[in-house]
């Protein structure tokens, strides 16, 4: 089916969905453009913590019909039928860490009387005087409380656990308060009805798609379209790379973090929980179906993939190894919304070094008001936005040959180009937060970032190659000569070009990567980047 | 006048507000230089580059990359592989491009021809250029930093010490001066001698000396001349009969030059301190005693397809070779060349890490990278250690035989020079360490320095650029007597204010030319070290722990009785500084003297370590010493690793690694213990090649480096100093550090059902909670 030389491209891109169902579409398919665009689905109120968690649930989770196959795996597993994944649900562990710490108005009494009884549970089984049993179990409280991950303003059942562990991975579920009390609900075995398994408000998906685009990835050879960029210069250092052992690598660097990296807590959670077998959901396990993703994001999804790789095999703790795969995430995002959004925009021109054909101008984060970089970086980020505006008012995502409609739209611009500035500025790549002059910047969080990411560990690079790398993968223009390629691309002037290409300062890109102990001077004019990242090369 | 002559000063040059850009004629006066020198006619980018930047103390911001491009279309210059380079949308080049490529460019072919068959041409080319486009006032700048030889100038040049009118710049004789002393029309006496060491530093028209080219053939540089202590290993690697090849890279003005000059004398069985006869040849061939040898006197000169028939000829030739090369053009040459042999795609990172290793001055075996054929050996300077040279050129500098001629001088007893030279010469048991000090900060916290680069601030302190007649002039102007003639004169070129860059206590903006000054100004020394020392330093007390050259009590005793009124801000900077570099400690006051050298300098181990680096150990340390120090390191650890303090604990003699979060969103009160360390198993030791203190587990196992910064850190958390936030790089290398802990101890981890916590009491107390779990049996037990 892929590439046919009869179809349009464009429809090909659109049509060409990885898994492949035969069922009929959900109505969002059909009328929301950015899913249409992107697969089901970025979505801009998922934080980047519960992106990176969803990620590494569906990852984690027994996958295919029987939940008997595919954990720790990026297999599908859909040889025996639909795309699912079975999630843990973790509920009695998120009442002993987060119902103390839960709002008020939320806590239902019948979740106050399973939470009182848990804990004389838990100490029943603490051995020691009734003040050890007590001191105990504070501890143990207070030490799940220091792995939360996202809570907000949030009950106790929707806080999520940073992913630090597989034991620590769940699924969203909801709790249903109004109706509960409504209904008068007296205990236990009658309130599970109200927590609802199916809903996506927290875990929107987002984690799911990124997995998607892994999966769809490795799903079978060696692919055209890869050893086409492969075949490209700014790529050579992907050349050597084989699809199969880059899965395998992988997934060991990913297992090794989820379970062997810190396993006494794996244990403590699995003696909370077979303490509180009774505060599970009753019922039989529940399957989550997945989504789909284009088949065309198999490139980006290379470049997410190789940097996943990188991070996986740094010689950094395990913590610090879930910070970089969040901020990945993130970046994998940004970098899809604006490469899917270029392959259906025939407006604009291609870019030299970047298959991903966009390019972000980032400025010094302080650069002043009315430097020529400033104002270059913020002309950059309008560009963007506007082609992601773009994007999804094309024909092609209406339906007829008309655009979707302005519900539709705004729907879709949500998940598009609001949720590229929001996860932007959620990683200090655009600044300000509010109020005008918005722009790319590159923070010190974000250039540690990049060298764990696109360097392997321990791997030194010129300072020249670097800079073409960053390009090469995320379409940031830092060197001259790819600010020159940016500057075309952002359809800057010529007498722009000039002056830009003259202040193409990279001093404070320097300067930044010095202070982190990423950059090295070998002479006055060479400088070396090194990912210090230990391991081998 | 001849065509060619005609085309070059009809070139375009652009004006802004009625004034020539010098540019692009500034170019063509240096290709012009090098055609009237005999030199190739294509040079790399870097060369002209570096030829503008050496002027723009005059010009303002010059580079050469707009004239090396735009001048082709000219017609009067070419640039290699010029239809292969990229360009901005104005058509321009890239500067990163031409330096990381080498590009050559120079004059056509045809004109390079006429230039060198007919020099006539180049002296009325470059009369012409310089009348037609550069102001008169900055000629004789362009013509003495180009040498450029016989050019005559029409105008009357009347200023400084130059009176006639003519040939102004024989530089050809520079070589042949057998008199350090020159007698002008008025007999007075002028010192060449400080000619010379004004040459050494560029913030004068005249700093064509700092290049070691020009040193070789200078009759003052074997008195300075200081053998770097890697010729040995060097000459013995290429005589010994295994075919290799040496690499030597680094900084321009780190001496790569001065090594190949000393190598070669050393092949060619000349005196080390002797100039060389003629200048050095492109490529040298030696016969050695076991084999032929190859002296490249600089790679990074030829052009690209040059350099990779010179690598050819170094790996497939019989013999040794010895290669210098700027980094830039060897990474591209080399990588390209392993490319042709097919000897991988991952060679680069292999070569840069050889070129970010310590260079280890008695063996090369770390240096080697294998597969080339023969053995590859690559140094580059940049990694040795240069300071340990400080000491002896400063001393050489001032004990110089060339002062020798200051003793005909009728003005020689108030002579600022020479005073501030006696000064130097009764400080001398000090002043050497405290230099060195000044440059440790500065490596250690702001940016390493060629030894060019300190060469030229110490020349620069020693005259602060002052000419014998300008200092004779102060000395005439003065309406006091005696010595004091020459005190107005001292305070413009003290050497505690000069080499910081100040002028009588106050920023001399000219100094910031150059590098260590502009670095040394970004510190600010000087500044007060504490609010009780600093009101005393106006006073006897203040000063008391230090004696003063007595060539110094008047201006001390001046600039404290300034330092004293309300504005005297600017002295009582000036008098630390003074008392930084001249102050000898009085016997006794060892504390004050600390409290005093480790304020100023703002480290409070610099000097510490310096004295393990002179030793080459820790064997100054006493069993405790050393046991306290480790300690202190391992209680800052503990607070990094954990966020408690040490004080929190109350058996401090475990470094425990926990499940702490890196993104520090949430406070964990409780943390989870992955690994506990005896503090027993650590030890400190003194890594002698790479100069610095290594905290050890368990003998080697897992290593930090204890850079001066992350030492000084230590020392201020564990003096329990707040507000000294750890610097992102030494926060990686923790982390790094705790990543390896963690990994070599992954064997012996406590079993998973062991659970060990730590939570602070109420009383900031931590405590150690211990647990059994039983998974069988699904119970916690206290531990």
């Amino acid at each position: 089916m892929e590439n046919p030389e009869h179809l349009d491209p464009i429809q090909e891109i659109l049509s060409n969905r990885f898994p492949f169902y035969d069922d009929e579409e959900i109505p969002a398919d059909r009328k929301n453009p950015a899913i249409k665009l992107y697969g089901r689905r970025f979505y801009k109120d998922q934080t980047p913590i519960e992106y990176l968690a969803e990620f590494l649930l569906v990852f984690a989770s027994p996958k295919g019909k029987t939940r008997k196959s595919n954990a720790f795996s990026l297999i599908l597993g859909t040889e025996d039928g639909d795309a699912v994944y079975w999630p843990e649900d973790r509920i009695a562990l998120k009442l002993f860490s987060f119902l103390p710490s839960s709002k008020l108005d939320t806590r239902h009494q019948v979740h106050i009387e399973a939470y009182r009884q848990s804990l004389d549970d838990i100490k029943s089984n603490i051995s020691g005087s009734s003040e050890e049993k007590e001191q105990s179990v504070r501890l143990l409280q207070s030490l799940f409380m220091g792995f939360v991950g996202v809570s907000k303003s949030r009950t106790w059942v929707t806080q999520s656990f940073l992913p630090a562990s597989s034991s620590l991975l769940a699924r969203e579920i909801t709790w249903n308060h109004p109706q509960a009390i409504r209904k008068s609900v007296e205990d236990w075995d009658t309130a599970t009805k109200y927590f609802d398994r199916s809903t996506h408000n927290f875990f929107g998906r987002g984690g799911e798609l990124l997995f998607l685009q892994l999966a769809n990835l490795f799903s079978g050879d060696a692919h055209p379209d890869l050893q086409a960029i492969l075949a490209l210069d700014v790529y050579k250092h992907l050349s050597s790379i084989e699809i199969g052992d880059l899965q395998r690598r992988i997934e060991e660097g990913l297992s090794t973090i989820l379970t062997e990296a810190i396993n006494p807590l794996s244990g403590l959670v699995n003696f909370i929980e077979s303490n509180l077998d009774n505060c599970e959901i009753s019922g039989p396990a529940k399957s989550t179906k997945l989504g789909w993703v284009p088949v065309s994001t198999r490139i980006d999804a290379f470049l997410f993939a190789s940097e996943m790789n990188n991070i996986c095999s740094s010689e950094i703790g395990s913590l610090e190894k879930l910070e970089l795969l969040q901020m990945l995430c993130v970046m994998q995002v940004l970098r899809s919304l604006c490469m899917q959004a270029r392959r259906i925009d025939e407006s604009e021109i291609e870019t030299d070094n970047f298959i991903g054909n966009y390019a972000w101008i980032v400025a010094s984060p302080e650069a002043e008001s009315g430097t020529a970089m400033r104002k270059t970086s913020q002309n950059s980020l309008e560009r963007i936005e506007g082609l992601l505006f773009r994007a999804l008012r094309s024909p092609r995502l209406g339906s007829n040959g008309y655009p979707a409609s302005s519900k539709d739209l705004g729907n879709g611009d949500d998940n598009c180009f609001r949720h590229f500035r929001k996860f932007g500025k959620e990683i200090g790549l655009i600044i300000p937060r509010t109020g005008g002059g918005q722009r790319f910047v590159l923070s010190p969080s974000l250039l540690r970032f990049l060298v764990a990411a696109l360097l392997a560990p321990g791997e030194r690079v010129r300072l020249t190659v670097f800079y073409a790398r960053v390009f090469a993968h995320y379409g940031i223009a830092l060197g001259d000569q790819q600010l020159s390629v940016a500057l075309r691309w952002s359809g800057g002037s010529a007498s722009d070009g000039r002056d830009f290409g003259v202040s193409a300062d990279t001093a404070w890109v320097e300067e930044a990567l010095k202070q982190g102990g990423f950059l090295v001077e070998l002479s006055d004019a060479v400088s070396m980047v090194l990912n210090p990242a230990g391991g081998a090369v | 006048m001849s065509d060619v002559v005609n085309t070059l000063l009809n070139i375009r040059v652009k004006k802004i507000q009625g004034v020539y850009v010098p540019n692009k004629p500034l170019l063509i006066l240096f290709a012009l230089a090098r055609c009237q020198q005999g030199k190739d006619r294509l040079a790399p980018f870097s060369i002209y580059d570096q030829a503008l930047k050496s002027i723009s103390h005059k010009f303002g911001n010059l580079n050469a990359l707009y004239p090396f491009g735009r001048l082709t279309s000219d017609g009067v210059w070419e640039i290699e592989n010029s239809h292969e380079l990229s360009r901005n949308n104005s058509g321009d080049l890239f500067y990163s491009e031409l330096f990381e490529k080498s590009i050559h460019g120079g004059f056509t072919a045809g004109i390079y021809e006429t230039l060198t068959n007919d020099p006539e041409s180049i002296i009325m080319a470059a009369n012409g250029l310089l009348e037609k486009f550069i102001s008169a006032q900055n000629q004789e700048t362009v013509i003495s930093e180009f040498n450029l030889s016989k050019i005559w100038l029409d105008y009357a040049y009347s200023q400084g010490s130059v009176t006639s009118v003519g040939y102004l710049f024989e530089r050809e004789n520079m070589g042949s001066i057998d008199e350090s002393v020159a007698i002008d029309q008025e007999t007075k006496i002028s010192n060449d001698f400080i000619s010379y060491i004004n040459s050494l530093h560029n913030l004068v028209a005249s700093g064509a000396n700092a290049l070691a080219e020009s040193q070789a053939l200078s009759p003052y540089f074997p008195e300075l001349y200081v053998r770097f202590p890697l010729i040995d290993t060097l000459a013995q690697s290429l005589t010994d009969g295994v075919p290799r090849v040496v690499i030597l890279s680094g900084h321009a003005g780190d001496g790569k030059t001065t090594v190949a000059l000393d190598v070669l004398k050393r092949l060619k069985g000349l005196p080390a301190q002797s100039p060389l006869a003629e200048p050095m040849q492109d490529r040298e061939e030696i016969e050695g005693p076991k084999g032929p040898i190859s002296l490249i006197k600089d790679m990074s000169e030829l052009s690209a397809e040059s350099r990779q028939e010179r690598l050819r000829q170094a790996f497939k030739e019989a013999g040794s070779w010895f290669i210098i090369s700027n980094t830039g053009p060897l990474l591209s040459s080399l990588s390209e060349y392993a490319e042709k042999e097919g000897l991988g795609s991952g060679i680069e990172s292999d070569i840069l890490d050889r070129l970010d290793r310590s260079l280890n001055e008695t063996s090369f075996d770390d240096h080697i990278l294998d597969g080339f054929g023969k053995e590859l050996v690559i140094l580059n300077l940049t990694r040795w250690n240069n300071l340990a040279l400080v000491r002896t050129i400063l001393s050489q500098l001032v004990n110089h035989s060339g002062w020798g001629a200051c003793a005909q001088c009728d003005v020689k007893s108030a002579c600022p020079l020479m005073l501030n030279r006696k000064s130097l010469r009764d400080a001398e048991a000090v002043v050497g360490d405290r230099v060195r000090w000044v440059y440790q900060r500065l490596n250690a916290y702001e940016q390493r320095l060629t030894l060019r680069q300190i060469v030229a601030q110490l020349a620069l302190g020693l005259t602060g650029g002052m000419s014998c007649t300008e200092a004779r002039e102060q000395v005439e102007a003065s309406t006091a007597d005696g010595i004091d003639r020459g005190s107005a004169g001292l305070e413009l070129l003290l050497f505690s204010e000069v080499f910081f860059g100040y002028h009588a206590g106050r920023p001399w903006p000219d100094a910031d030319g150059l590098h260590g000054v502009a670095l040394s100004r970004r510190v600010t020394f000087g500044a007060p070290a504490g609010v009780e020392y600093d009101s005393l330093l106006k006073t006897e007390v203040g000063i008391g722990w230090a004696s003063l050259p007595p060539s110094l009590n008047a201006l001390a005793q001046r600039w404290q009785h300034r330092a004293a009124e309300q504005a005297g801000v600017a002295w009582r900077f000036a008098l630390r500084r003074m008392l930084y570099l001249f102050g000898v400690v009085k016997p006794g006051h060892d504390d004050r003297a600390s409290l005093f050298l480790d304020g100023f300098l703002q480290s409070p181990s610099l000097r510490e370590l310096d004295r393990w680096q002179m030793e080459g150990s820790l064997s100054s340390l006493s069993a405790s010493q050393r046991n306290r120090l480790k300690t202190s390191c391992l209680r800052v650890l503990l607070e990094v690793f954990s966020g408690y303090n040490p004080r929190q604990f109350t058996n401090h003699n475990a470094l425990y690694l926990t499940l702490r979060r890196p993104d520090r969103a949430v406070v964990q009160a409780t943390q989870l213990v992955i690994e506990s360390l005896s503090f027993q198993d650590f030890d400190l030791r003194f890594d002698s090649l790479k100069s610095l203190l290594v905290l050890s587990f368990k003998r080697g196992k897992a290593e930090l480096d204890l850079k001066l910064p992350l030492l000084d850190f230590i020392r201020r958390r564990d003096a329990g100093e707040l507000g000294n936030a750890l610097s992102p790089i030494h926060q990686n290398q923790l982390d790094g550090f705790r990543a390896r802990l963690l990994q070599v101890t992954a064997e012996q981890r406590m079993a998973e059902d062991e659970i060990t916590l730590l939570r602070a009491g109420i009383d900031g107390e931590v405590q150690i909670h211990r647990f059994l779990l039983d998974t069988k049996k699904n119970i916690l037990e206290q531990g």
